[in-house]
């Protein structure tokens, strides 16, 4: 048995930040490390900041489910959208080499968490997109 | 004789703070300082765009020859720094005095 939180987000910038406070609340209560809550601060911000900047077709206000699971040592984020297709798994990696004034602006943030989970999983199911991330919590 | 410019940041470095401290840190460098210290110890989190930022203010420091340094990071931060490829632009230090005794 695990304890699980679903929080429905607009696609309003604002909505990011409350969303936010939310997730660490409840995570809170969780026995889960600095760094994992730290991750799923991140995979939040993240991944509904690039939905709501260019995961839409139209104007008006969506909502980006996050489901937040921690069973079995492992916390699961998931983060299911209605925008149009897109799988972060697909983001070629950035060239991290160089100098300061060299690195790459985008796709930085889709690093991170492929870097920082254990594990990152895409799959297109009707009109929804749905990224799910494992990391373990202890 | 000047003073190293310190800066406290904030608890969080993500979309909403990053442009505002862009500026403000942008204000203390204007000053030409002999060093910058960013202090992170309220720090727990950094975003994509706050490592942006980071990045941009290590960027102008190496143009105008500022010394960078950081103290005070806690171990999420700087794993993220490590996954993200960055920690040579951000020379770490356990502690103001540290990171001080380093840049002046």
């Amino acid at each position: 048995m695990g304890a699980s939180l679903t929080l429905h987000v607009r696609s309003n910038s604002d909505a990011i930040a409350p969303a936010n406070e939310a997730a660490e609340t409840w995570l809170a209560t969780q026995k889960i490390s600095p760094e994992a809550t730290y991750f799923a601060a991140l995979t939040i911000e993240e991944l509904v900041t690039n939905c709501i900047k260019y995961g839409y077709d139209d104007s008006m206000e969506h909502t980006i489910d996050v489901e937040l699971l921690v069973a079995d040592h492992t916390l699961t984020i998931t983060v299911v959208d209605d925008g149009r297709a897109f799988d972060p798994l697909a983001v070629p990696r950035p060239d991290m080499a160089g100098a300061v004034e060299d690195r790459p602006i985008g796709g930085l943030g889709i690093h991170m968490l492929r870097e920082l989970a254990d594990k990152m999983s895409y799959e297109r199911r009707g009109n929804t997109n749905r990224v799910t991330l494992t990391k373990r919590v202890a | 004789m000047e003073q190293p410019s310190i800066v406290e940041l904030p608890g969080r470095i993500d979309n909403l703070t990053s442009a505002g401290l862009e500026t403000s840190i942008g204000r203390e460098l204007d000053a030409t300082p002999p060093a910058l210290v960013l202090d992170f110890g309220h720090v727990t989190f950094v975003s994509s765009m706050g490592l942006r930022m980071l990045l941009m203010v290590a960027k102008r420091c190496r143009k105008q020859q500022t010394p960078l340094a950081l103290h005070s990071v806690s171990k999420p931060v700087v794993d993220v720094f490590r996954v993200s490829g960055v920690t040579e632009f951000f020379p770490i230090h356990p502690t103001r005095e540290t990171a001080l005794a380093a840049v002046v």
